[in-house]
């Protein structure tokens, strides 16, 4: 069963923050020369098989 | 609650890893979008909100896709590729969340394009690069679809923690039509089972054996965010007696777990009184004798080759000991 009210409730509160809104070539002229993440709060897989098939 | 390299199925095992995965998996989303925050616009505000929701819906099952946006967001924040961190964050909020497993087609409409790629992306890891996937026929994949739900029922009337554990690992079983695979699942799309098309004329003992091999696959990918299990290097490539050429260790020691899982529940399906047709039971016996071999096969190449953690050779172990018993 799909939760609609999960998708109802989540827009409604995102519509009263919108108005922070850029547009696309504002945020395409950004560089990310400073972003680094912390490999401690990701995930990802201790090894490189990440997919099998039969 | 029985322990990680116990080879057999447990609910309450599942359920912590379960929650272990999702949370792991929110908390590193949350972490990507605060990373990328200069570059995600509106979409920053979207994406805490809705990582912000999910935290407290625990009952909500996450969507294959979040793990492969997790991969891809990892990916392209390593090699700043920031039009696509801008564009491809809203994958996010275009798939529907759920409370119970859902069974959809893969789809080839212009809207899903974006998803298409991930979902290529990762499908086909492996896979000769001719192969490829398509949208599946709706009478063809609605046959599939029973099958999978026929093959679930006889698996919970049969041994009800294998059955607890699909429910507490599986999110999606997506059907797709292919020529280069039976079925699939991925770390990168953790908890959605892929599923051929061309499987819905083979039967209820083919689905069951699908199923039980693809959850069982996912414990193990779910072991490793932990814990590597197999430490020699992709590159290191050895006979995969499943695939019948060459394939990293990981591979070879994936097989031995997943068919000694197999193996144990059709022994266990032969003995009940759930089998109607004589040719179910000979496909069983069949599927004994040709996964048996291959076990034995794999753990030999496992047992001579492969660099193993303690966890990785505890789990080798229990699977050597449950092949035999």
């Amino acid at each position: 069963m799909e939760m609609q009210n999960v998708d109802v409730n989540f827009s409604a509160s995102v519509d009263s923050q919108s108005q922070a809104d850029l547009s696309t070539d504002v945020v395409l002229n950004q560089d990310l020369s400073d972003v680094t993440f912390d490999p401690t709060k990701t995930l990802f897989l201790k090894n490189k098989l990440t997919t099998t098939s039969i | 609650m029985r322990a990680l390299c116990d080879l057999l199925p447990c609910q309450e095992r599942a359920s912590f890893l379960g929650t272990r995965i999702r949370a792991g998996l929110l908390q590193s989303l949350e972490h990507l979008i605060e990373v990328n925050k200069s570059v995600l616009g509106v979409n920053y505000l979207k994406g805490r909100t809705l990582i912000e929701h999910l935290n407290l819906a625990r009952t909500v099952k996450l969507p294959g896709l979040f793990y492969a946006l997790n991969s891809f967001l990892l990916q392209a924040t390593s090699s700043r590729q920031t039009q696509s961190i801008y564009s491809d964050i809203s994958i996010l909020f275009e798939i529907p969340l759920l409370e119970e497993i859902r069974y959809f087609n893969f789809t080839e409409r212009e809207s899903d394009n974006k998803r298409n790629e991930l979902l290529r992306k990762y499908i086909l890891f492996e896979l000769p690069q001719e192969g490829d996937i398509s949208e599946p026929a709706t009478e063809e994949s609605e046959k599939t679809k029973l099958l999978i739900k026929e093959a679930l029922k006889l698996i919970s009337e049969c041994d009800e923690e294998t059955y607890k554990e699909i429910i507490e690992f599986v999110s999606e079983f997506m059907i797709l039509k292919t020529n280069v695979l039976k079925a699939g699942s991925s770390f990168d799309l953790y908890g959605l089972i892929f599923i051929n098309v061309a499987n819905a004329d083979r039967g209820v003992i083919n689905m069951v054996d699908l199923i039980i091999h693809e959850v069982s696959h996912l414990y193990l990918y779910n072991l490793g965010i932990e814990d590597p299990l197999v430490l020699n290097e992709y590159e290191e490539k050895y006979y995969s007696p499943i695939k019948e050429r060459e394939r990293p260790m990981l591979g070879v020691y994936h097989a031995a777990f997943v068919l000694t899982r197999v193996v144990r529940f059709l022994r266990i399906l032969r003995k009940s009184n759930l089998l109607n047709f004589l040719s179910d039971i000979l496909e069983i016996d069949t599927l004994i004798d040709q996964y048996y071999k291959i076990v034995s096969d794999s753990l030999e190449i496992v047992n001579s080759s492969a660099k193993l953690t303690n966890l990785g050779r505890d789990i080798m172990q229990s699977t050597e000991e449950g092949v035999k018993s």
